[in-house]
């Protein structure tokens, strides 16, 4: 019983790794080597990845994401948490309202409103700025954001708001003081969710970064494959490049997702 | 005395302004033009263009892409929706268990999630590819024909929604383990005592325990479903034609490739109602279902 | 606890305000910067063009160029790719230009109404004759400095061609005749044309070539019906069908649906096909695979009787002026730039084209031979640019794509063009 289950495990992690052994194949390979995807290289190179990293100006796309991606996921923590406050707490009929409105907007489809949302970023003088793309991409993860806190601040007892106020504490303090501390598990989910969307948004970012300085890398990245779609090794490589910063980034977290995960999803 | 406390609560609700200002300016405002273009036959692009009423929603019900596209979508939303939940939890479950290593392959089976979909599209596409795919080798070495797998509507409809699975049924089982664990033990050692086997308990107790979790997941892969884009564009741009296109992306082709700006909006408010209507309705009925502990 | 949560917060905040205070200065807000009449200021041009890769090199260097004679000038060159159409729809519709932007064909049907008249250049009065119709309009007006002229027709393979004993085709009959030859000796292994049928674009390339023979460059031909609305559409089916028939025999790629642009290189490249129905460009492509590639051109095989074959020609890579730029003297110093003969001869000759003012000798590497050759050959405009309303393009492909797959039948495939070409001519 012990092996099948140990079987079945290994089966599992092979089979969710080969997409990614494949990739780093053909990241590794030089151009010319035409063999098959799944022999992986024996004299591999780095010429693919530095040709990748200067082709596709990923030094300059890396510091963008970095801004846009930092200064945006603070925005939406703060700005999040502070919606999401009283809409939890106070559950009025105008409040419902509120909450179900905000969540809607996670509905709203990218191109409907793409055009006039363009067309109003350019008379506000906004294109290729970072902060039109913070503010549009802080607008965009305010929904899910509002969803998520929403439902673990309801698992935090009416208790404490109650004896903060009894200790003196007006309205916004029981918020700062006694909430705010409360919901970092929640908040780390946050920032990993909404800082991956940000940081992978391709859909926005493509109108609204158009200068090769404010690019961030899944428009550089995806420019470069047009371009270069006939250098597979040199796609590949810009796809592994691509994806290394978050991957790091993960490995770190992981840990703080999950009981994030476990308080909002399960209480909520 | 409650009325005395709670008295100030209408002060609190300014907290939720400047969230209600960032939609107001870049999501209702724009929404309303959006509204107002899909009544044009504007090119998208041109600054000329006359109003025409609801030609282009009777357009739309007309055009027999309008309605390959909708069971597409419906297919990537629900399809992608069941197999993410159904492996997602099964995969939870099983690693919930006793072993070691466990940890590390969750998060092999949690990696692609990170990855943006453009890329795990393209990753994706050298498998299907028809000269030199990965699956094709692998074909070559049995013996077999090449397959053109993706030239095929219905076939790319299945593997672009199995990528989507592939790429987010991480999601799922992350939060299945979470539910899971948040689960006291007790309750599975009494039902043990009373002789219930493990489908029973499984009935009994895990499920009606886990429905916050399977809200959550549903009602979020409903939505991100629907709205599927990124991935058909880096597998198959919706083709051939428009079999494997989903709502998204016939709208960009829509509003780009065809310059038909009106048309685009008016499937765009119609993607918009019918995604909102089903994802609200899903979250109704799921939050009936639940149980508080 | 709490106040170091308050100060990080407070100090990521600060942090934020200023990289963004300092991102949008640095960054300039509009694309165009603050009108100065005064040539001591500093001034900006925004500069962006459809081409990649190698084209687009060329183009860059020449800028480069451009800003050391010109150190009060700085460029500001963008080469997006595949997203440059879009791009620039957007921004149409927002009036918010580059100051400088390639047409790739468009310059009077699409960009028009956004150009700015150049007729008063002085590199204008050297415009070749045959390019000069596809880039001025009745009133005079001069929309963009064309730096090479469109002559395209299909590429083969030469070897191949030879190997085969097969001379190039005059007509269609011919061209089947020998896509028959192509798929008996080679077992199949080698196909006559490959197209990369997935980036849709190519498929649209072989409807462009083949309507021109089919309805337009015979004597009896139906431009007038097309240019005033009265075309026949029944008259169209047989194109599509043509397409379908040449897939059903074999003599495209297998997987003409799900192959790429790329592909089509790769194979050409490595024999696995012997016609590319492309253009020049498609050569240099080829051979950065594989170098010995030995290519030639051929004009568009004709298909009504006592026809003869023709070049599809017309504006290639050309730049225009934004009308409303608020730098406009410098953006047309920019394009005067390019007009110099020795930029252009450069530029042509990356393309293996025609130059387009006609004081450049032709210099199309390779392929000057061919255009001596075909010298006395017709040119005429490519079909869709001028006998489609703009917009068709998609049209064109995602109908090809979904007559290959079995979705729709030749006579849809016309109803649907029909469809289409009444929507977009009542726009205008």
């Amino acid at each position: 019983m012990r092996t099948l289950k140990y079987s079945i495990l290994t089966l599992i992690g092979i089979v969710h790794l080969i997409p990614f052994y494949i990739l780093l194949g053909m990241a590794l390979k030089p151009t010319e080597d035409t063999s098959s995807k799944w022999i992986f290289p024996t004299n591999m190179t780095m010429d693919n990845f530095v040709n990748a990293w200067n082709q596709a100006h990923l030094s300059q796309a890396l510091i963008n994401n970095v801004i846009i991606t930092g200064s945006s996921v603070v925005l939406i923590v703060l700005i999040g948490a502070l919606a999401s406050y009283p809409l939890s707490r106070f559950q009025t009929k105008w409040n419902q309202f509120i909450y179900l409105l905000c969540i809607s907007c996670m509905i709203v489809p990218a191109l409907t409103i793409l055009v006039p949302l363009y067309s109003m970023i350019v008379d506000m003088g906004g294109i290729n700025t970072y902060w039109a793309a913070i503010l549009t991409q802080v607008t965009f993860q305010l929904p899910l954001t509002i969803f998520l806190f929403t439902g673990f601040i309801s698992s935090v007892p009416r208790e404490l708001d109650e004896a903060g106020s009894i200790d003196g504490c007006n309205k916004f303090m029981i918020f700062f003081r006694i909430i705010l501390p409360l919901l970092k598990p929640i908040t780390a989910t946050v920032i990993i969710l909404t800082g991956l969307n940000v940081w992978n948004d391709y859909q926005f970012s493509i109108f609204l970064l158009q200068k090769v300085s404010v690019q961030t890398i899944p428009v550089a990245l995806s420019q470069f494959i047009s371009q270069f779609q006939n250098q597979i090794s040199w796609v590949a490589a810009g796809c592994v490049i691509g994806m290394l910063p978050v991957t790091i980034l993960y490995l770190f977290l992981q840990k703080y997702f999950i009981r994030g995960l476990a308080d909002g999803a399960v209480k909520g | 005395m409650k009325k005395k406390m709670w008295g100030s609560s209408t002060i609190l609700n300014v907290m939720y302004v400047p969230a209600l200002l960032f939609f107001a300016v870049f999501i209702f405002y724009p929404f309303i033009e959006g509204i107002r273009i899909s009544f044009t036959n504007w090119d998208g692009y041109s600054q000329q263009f006359s109003y025409v009423g609801f030609e282009k929603y009777i357009n739309m019900l007309a055009d027999k892409n309008t309605w390959t596209t909708m069971s597409n979508t419906v297919i990537y939303g629900f399809g992608s929706t069941l197999l993410q939940n159904v492996l997602g939890l099964a995969y939870a479950l099983f690693l919930d268990q006793q072993l070691r290593a466990k940890g590390l392959v969750r998060t092999i089976v949690y990696l692609p999630v990170i990855i943006s979909s453009l890329i795990m599209g393209y990753i994706w596409y050298f498998f299907f590819q028809f000269d030199g795919g990965a699956i094709n080798d692998i074909m070559a070495l049995f013996g077999a024909q090449p397959v053109d797998w993706l030239a095929s509507g219905p076939r790319a409809v299945g593997i672009i929604t199995f990528v989507n699975t592939f790429q987010f049924m991480g999601v799922a089982m992350t939060i299945y383990v979470a539910g899971l664990q948040s689960i006291p033990k007790d309750y599975y050692e009494a039902a043990s005592i009373d002789g219930a086997n493990w489908w029973s308990q499984f009935k009994n107790i895990t499920l009606p325990l886990l429905m916050p979790a399977i809200t959550i997941n549903v009602v979020l892969n409903i939505i991100g479903g629907l709205k599927l884009f990124d991935v058909i564009v880096a597998m198959t741009n919706g083709g051939p034609g428009y079999a494997s296109s989903s709502l998204s992306t016939m709208m960009y082709n829509l509003y780009f490739a065809r310059q038909d700006a009106g048309y685009a909006a008016a499937l765009g408010n119609f993607m918009f109602l019918f995604i909102a209507i089903v994802s609200i309705t899903s979250l109704i009925l799921l939050k009936r279902k639940e149980v508080k502990i | 606890m709490r106040k170091k949560w308050l100060s990080i917060s407070c100090l990521t905040l600060a942090v934020v305000t200023a990289l963004t205070a300092c991102g949008s200065n640095g960054e300039g807000d509009k694309s165009s910067n603050t009108a100065d009449g005064n040539a001591d200021k500093k001034v900006t041009l925004t500069v962006s063009t459809n081409v990649v890769g190698e084209q687009a090199t060329v183009l860059q260097d020449i800028a480069n160029k451009f800003m050391t004679e010109n150190p009060t000038i700085k460029v500001e060159f963008s080469a997006p790719g595949k997203d440059y159409e879009n791009t620039m729809k957007v921004k149409m519709a927002s009036k918010d230009m580059p100051d400088v932007f390639a047409t790739h064909g468009w310059s009077k049907n699409r960009y028009g109404e956004y150009l700015a008249d150049l007729s008063g250049e002085a590199w204008a009065a050297d415009l070749d004759p045959s390019i000069k119709s596809s880039v001025t309009d009745e009133s005079g007006k001069l929309y963009v400095l064309p730096m090479d002229q469109d002559k395209s027709g299909p590429v083969y393979n030469i070897d191949l061609l030879k190997e085969y004993g097969l001379e190039v085709p005059k007509t269609y009959d011919e061209f089947l005749a020998a896509a028959e030859v192509i798929k008996t000796k080679s077992d199949g292994k080698v196909v006559a044309i490959h197209i990369g049928g997935a980036d849709a674009w190519p498929i649209g390339q072989w409807f462009d070539f083949m309507a021109t023979p089919m309805l337009i460059s015979a004597e009896q031909n139906s431009a007038q019906a097309l240019l005033d609305g009265t075309f026949d559409w029944t008259k169209f089916d047989e194109l599509p069908q043509m397409f379908k028939d040449f897939y059903d025999k074999g003599y495209f790629n297998k997987d003409i649906l799900t192959s790429k642009y790329s592909d089509s290189a790769k194979a050409f490249a490595e024999g696995k096909a012997v016609f590319g129905f492309y253009g020049p460009y498609f050569i240099e492509e080829a051979k950065n695979i594989n170098p010995n590639l030995n290519a030639g051109l051929m004009p568009i095989p004709s298909i009504q009787a006592n026809d003869s074959p023709t070049f599809a020609g017309g504006e290639k890579t050309t730049w225009g002026v934004w009308k409303d730029s608020k730098n406009i003297e410098a953006a047309k110093k920019f394009v005067a730039y390019y007009a110099q003969a020795e930029n252009i001869s450069g530029l042509a000759k990356s393309n293996q084209l025609p130059p387009g003012l006609s004081s450049v000798k032709i210099d199309a590497g390779e392929l000057t031979a061919y255009y001596e050759q075909y010298k006395d050959t017709r040119v005429l405009p490519f079909f869709d640019r001028v006998y489609l309303p703009n917009g068709m393009w998609d049209v064109l492909c995602k109908n090809g794509q979904d007559i290959l797959a079995g979705g729709i039948d030749a006579r849809q495939y016309s109803e649907n063009m029909k469809k289409e070409f009444e929507r977009l001519s009542t726009n205008k």
